[in-house]
């Protein structure tokens, strides 16, 4: 072994360098740079976790949102509808009603109606007579003889007598 | 004067009686070059990480992802700072001897107990080599590292951690030494099963095969490591020597190719023996 230049002390220091060596770099380089990596392996394990919960979640999310908004467009047609319905009865009412009230307003009239008429044919009749008796008065004079006139008179006031006493 | 060729790593002082070597004193620089790195790597941790993070991540992460793939998810926490230290720091000291000035730079040191020793530093040897000659002059006791020229001969500040036995061998122990450690944490006293088993003869004879094979992983893990890495530079030497320009491209290219093969057959060596080592019934699986 001499010959190959192995010598005890040597053999043992070079066991210590090595020890050294072994010692310090598992301290300052190995620990240090593999708790980094582990560090960052869980964080990048964690975030694609988080994010693929995060999709499940926006997924579940977006089926709620077109749930909702399904149910509100239901909803809303159904509104739509009842007030469709609502509004034509309503109209159906009032052309009712306006139909009832027209029919009665109607009625109302023909009767105001009738009536004046009655009573202007009544003031008519009542006036008829003086006119007919101022037309005489004015025309016959012209027309007849005194002794016709007086004629005529008396025959038509014996008409007349006679016709207010049937009267 | 031919190209510094030796099989030991060359003393170049001593440190309260220990002997210092070019290869220990790379150790140093090497491991000074890790702890920078570190250092730099891991300034500022953050969750959106920076370039310099991003670089680490990237090399831990393709490391870690590796390991486990031998090893298993479960055990790989376990394992990991070993393998991965074995890998980061066999790779950078295979490096560190194609460095230039590694193996160049030459000092003479006046004895072994000086402790100011570095008297000259001499220039590099691709220097030596263009003014002394082109035919490398190799001696036998040169190839062997016996030392033939006394102390004064001048040698290479730096060595490849790797290019040193006694580097490739501490790993190979420890390597080895966290084998069973591992195989005993994990399956308790049954672990020895695998080595003293009088359940049958097989299974007695197989023990004591185990029992060599533990022996051979040592010096199959220390040997390989030493003899590529050690012929890289070798080659690289002569080849430095024999045309000093452009030659030694390819080659470095290739003994850079080399550095990340061997610290990657080292670690998945010790993966792979790690999982064996760690499960029960593991003579069933073994070689």
């Amino acid at each position: 072994m001499e010959a190959l230049g192995v010598e005890l002390p040597l053999l043992l220091t070079q066991i210590l360098n090595f020890s050294i060596v072994l010692f310090v770099l598992t301290k300052f380089l190995y620990k240090p740079i593999l708790k980094a990596l582990d560090e960052r392996r869980r964080r990048i394990e964690e975030g694609l976790a988080w994010s693929e919960k995060a999709q499940l979640e926006e997924e579940k999310m977006t089926k709620r949102k077109q749930e909702t908004l399904r149910e509100a467009r239901d909803e809303a047609r159904v509104i739509v509808e009842n007030a469709k319905k609502d509004a034509q009865r309503l109209r159906d009412d009032i052309v009712a009603a306006g139909h009832q009230e027209v029919a009665s307003l109607k009625v109302r009239q023909q009767k105001e109606l009738e009536a004046q008429f009655e009573k202007m044919s009544r003031e008519l009749a009542g006036k008829t007579v003086d006119i007919a008796a101022a037309m005489v008065q004015q025309i016959l004079p012209d027309v007849l003889t005194s002794t016709n006139q007086h004629q005529l008179v008396t025959s038509q006031l014996a008409k007349i007598a006679k016709a207010h006493e049937v009267k | 004067m031919g190209p510094h060729i030796s099989l030991s790593a060359e003393k170049i002082g001593s440190l309260f009686g220990l002997p210092i070597t070019n290869s220990l004193l790379t150790t140093w620089v090497v491991m000074a070059i890790l702890f920078i790195l570190t250092y730099f790597f891991t300034r500022s941790i953050q969750l959106i990480p920076g370039n310099l993070q991003q670089v680490a991540e990237m090399i831990l992460d393709m490391l870690y992802g590796l390991f486990a793939s031998v090893v298993g998810k479960d055990k790989i926490k376990q394992f990991f700072p070993l393998l991965a230290s074995i890998f980061l720091f066999v790779m950078i000291s295979n490096w560190s001897g194609l460095l230039p000035g590694v193996g160049s730079i030459k000092i003479t040191p006046k004895s072994s107990n000086s402790s100011e020793h570095a008297l000259v530093t001499q220039v590099a040897a691709v220097e030596q080599i263009v003014t002394t000659g082109l035919k490398p002059e190799l001696t036998s006791d040169e190839v062997r590292g016996v030392s033939n020229t006394g102390e004064h001969k001048a040698v290479p500040l730096f060595r490849g951690p790797t290019a040193d036995l006694n580097t490739t061998l501490a790993l190979a122990l420890v390597a080895v030494f966290s084998l069973q450690y591992f195989g005993f944490k994990s399956l308790g006293l049954g672990y020895l099963k695998k080595f003293i088993n009088f359940a049958n003869p097989i299974d007695f004879f197989l023990g004591i095969l185990e029992l060599i094979s533990e022996l051979a992983k040592v010096i199959s893990f220390a040997f390989r490591l030493f003899g590529n890495i050690f012929a890289g530079e070798v080659l690289l030497t002569v080849i430095a020597f024999l045309m000093p320009v452009i030659a030694p491209l390819p080659f470095i290219g290739l003994e850079l190719f080399v550095g990340v093969i061997q610290a990657l057959v080292f670690s998945m060596l010790t993966a792979v023996f790690l999982n064996m080592a760690t499960t029960a019934h593991g003579h069933e699986a073994a070689h």
